[in-house]
């Protein structure tokens, strides 16, 4: 990176945690800690809960997944906007009504101690583990990018995120997040101009996107079902509503988001405003992964885009094997140059015989490409049997790295900063308001001050924090662990929400019931996902549908021993 | 007019009018990204 990345790295990262923290200032009671005073206008939500749901793997990885495998990724969004319409019929009314400062607040009133303790604990193990991976997935990255040792990646992006949300609280996380994701549109908006005018003379937006069509980059939409594979409609729709719904009514780090609504209305605009632009957003990006794909038809990419993995595999013995396969794919490349260029000529002249002998010229130079990466990752494989061989996540940024102007590179490492630095703030105030609220104030410590508890809730976001950090900093060592920690919300969120299915519609179903329902469910959860019985995007519905079941059958036979308070909502 | 119904544009008359909407713009996104993905086959 040049001077002139640096700068305007520094330069943004400054200005938005600067921001955040002037616009906290003067944080003392609880509320304001905690909720940001309840006071938050509409499009402050929606931002603030873009920016917790688009972590920077998002930024990262979303335009990868288009270079090597299409658009197909973003019908896993389709379920959001109906998950967000359910939201603002039922979850946002109850909340606002009962002014609770977490999710699982709810579910003592509804139904008793054990479960609220219950789900809270399932929470925060979820959250507190995965939130590690958030910090180390980018921090990774970006070491290879910028050829800086992983540890102060880490440590930078982490310590940074505590001091502001230690600082400022909800507030603070909610104020960095609005410029954050403005800063985000407009660098990735300037990225995909840019990549437009890289393209060589002659070939236009029209035309990368009819290459990219007739090489089966464009696969946006797939309507056949298949239960195993979550990038088609019907998963979207249906497994995308349930995992959707799952983790926006019951994950602290977003339902603390929409609790700083200033009223209903105005959380319930911020939620709608996310189902209107979610979707266009993730295709935007995923276009953009098209476009660079476009742009390596006619210019040659590396064999494999990690270079760290590169540098390791080219220091062993496997040395001469790995270059003579990058001549191989830099000659493959100068092929595909051609066939590319003929493609487009046909497909300007309008002659669909012409069209269909190029496209097949090109994809036979493709599938040359492809098989020489292929034996290019069962190299580093054979090196390293840990060697990371998908790089995905690599894809985007070697390519911003490479081509783009001084000063964009800087803004686009600085979306990944803040993109990692936006959903870790709002995971580490979550983790300290549940700590606080469900087990400090409700457990340990009843009766004490407003400020004993804003100076707890400071303690436990520096407790979560050094957690987090810590997890990140090991993240590396855990192995197949790491794996596990990403699919562990899949496992969780379902048992979660099925729970608050049956609060808010089957009233007479008791706690016991569904105590003991959530249990067998978590079991049976698990088991699926660890078989691999469905694709993990269905494990929320299942989970979800399993419980209100269970929970229905046993509560006739379940005797209730505590009393009930039930809120009439 | 209720407070909760002052906080919609003005231009929508109810929540499930606009909850409505959404499904609409869904349905609308699903049908564009259908036809591209047809024409650019």
């Amino acid at each position: 990176m040049s001077l002139t990345d640096w700068i305007v790295l520094a330069v943004t990262l400054l200005i938005i945690i600067g921001y955040g923290v002037y616009k906290s200032r003067g944080t003392k009671n609880l509320d304001q800690y905690l909720v940001g005073g309840r006071s938050l206008p509409w499009y402050h939500i929606g931002l603030s809960v873009m920016a917790t749901q688009a972590s920077a793997i998002t930024f990262l990885s979303a335009p990868g997944l288009a270079y090597s495998d299409g658009m197909r990724f973003v019908q896993f969004y389709f379920g959001l906007p109906l998950a967000m319409i359910v939201l603002c019929i039922t979850f946002v009314p109850i909340f606002h009504k009962l002014k609770v400062y977490t999710a699982y607040e709810y579910l003592e009133q509804r139904f008793d101690l054990k479960t609220r303790a219950l789900t809270a604990f399932l929470f925060l193990l979820q959250r507190g583990l995965s939130t590690g991976i958030t910090i180390y997935a980018p921090s990774i990255i970006l070491s290879a990018i910028l050829q800086i040792n992983v540890v102060y990646t880490t440590l930078f992006i982490g310590t940074l995120v505590i001091v502001y949300t230690v600082y400022g609280g909800t507030k603070a996380v909610s104020y960095t997040q609005m410029l954050q994701m403005s800063i985000i549109f407009a660098g990735m908006f300037l990225a995909g101009v840019v990549v437009v005018n890289l393209l060589p003379h002659g070939v236009g937006f029209k035309n990368s996107l009819q290459l990219a069509g007739k090489l089966n980059r464009i696969n946006i939409i797939d309507w056949h079902f298949d239960p195993k594979n979550q990038y088609n409609v019907w998963s979207g729709i249906i497994g995308g509503f349930f995992l959707q719904l799952s983790y926006f009514g019951t994950d602290q780090s977003q339902v603390g988001r929409y609790l700083t609504g200033s009223s209903v209305g105005q959380s319930r605009l911020g939620l709608l405003m996310n189902a209107m632009i979610k979707i266009p957003m993730q295709f935007l990006i995923l276009l953009i992964g098209v476009l660079v794909f476009s742009f390596y038809q006619f210019n040659p990419p590396p064999l494999f885009f990690n270079r760290n993995e590169v540098k390791q595999i080219k220091a062993s013995a496997y040395a001469g094997q790995y270059q003579k396969l990058e001549a191989a794919y830099a000659n493959a490349a100068r092929q595909k140059k051609i066939k590319a260029n003929a493609l487009v000529n046909a497909l300007n002249s309008g002659n669909n015989n012409a069209v269909d002998a190029a496209q097949t010229q090109l994809q036979q130079v493709q599938t040359q490409t492809d098989t020489l990466r292929k034996k290019g990752m069962a190299l580093m494989k054979q090196n390293n049997a840990l060697a990371e061989v998908n790089d995905t996540n690599y894809v985007f940024l070697s390519f911003v790295t490479k081509y783009l102007p001084k000063g964009l590179v800087g803004l686009l490492i600085a979306i990944v900063f803040l993109a990692s630095m936006g959903s870790t703030a709002s995971a580490l105030n979550s983790l300290a308001s549940t700590t606080v609220i469900d087990i400090y104030k409700r457990v340990i410590n009843k009766n004490a001050t407003d400020q004993n508890y804003v100076t707890a809730s400071r303690l436990a976001t520096v407790f979560w924090g050094i957690i987090c950090l810590l997890m990140a900093l090991y993240a590396g060592q855990l192995g197949n662990l790491l794996e596990a920690v990403n699919k562990l919300g899949s496992y969780i969120y379902g048992t979660i929400l099925g729970v608050f299915v049956v609060a808010f519609y089957l009233k007479h179903i008791k706690g016991h019931a569904v105590f003991i329902a959530a249990l067998i469910t978590e079991a049976v959860v698990v088991y699926c996902g660890w078989k691999e019985v469905v694709a993990y995007l269905w494990l929320n519905a299942l989970g979800c549908i399993l419980l209100v079941v269970i929970a229905s059958i046993i509560n006739p036979f379940i005797k209730q021993g505590t009393v009930q308070v039930e809120q009439d909502v | 007019m209720t407070p909760d119904r002052q906080d919609l544009p003005k231009f929508i008359k109810s929540w499930n009018q606009f909850y409505g909407i959404i499904i609409v713009w869904l349905v609308f996104l699903i049908f564009i990204f259908w036809l591209i993905t047809t024409l650019l086959k």
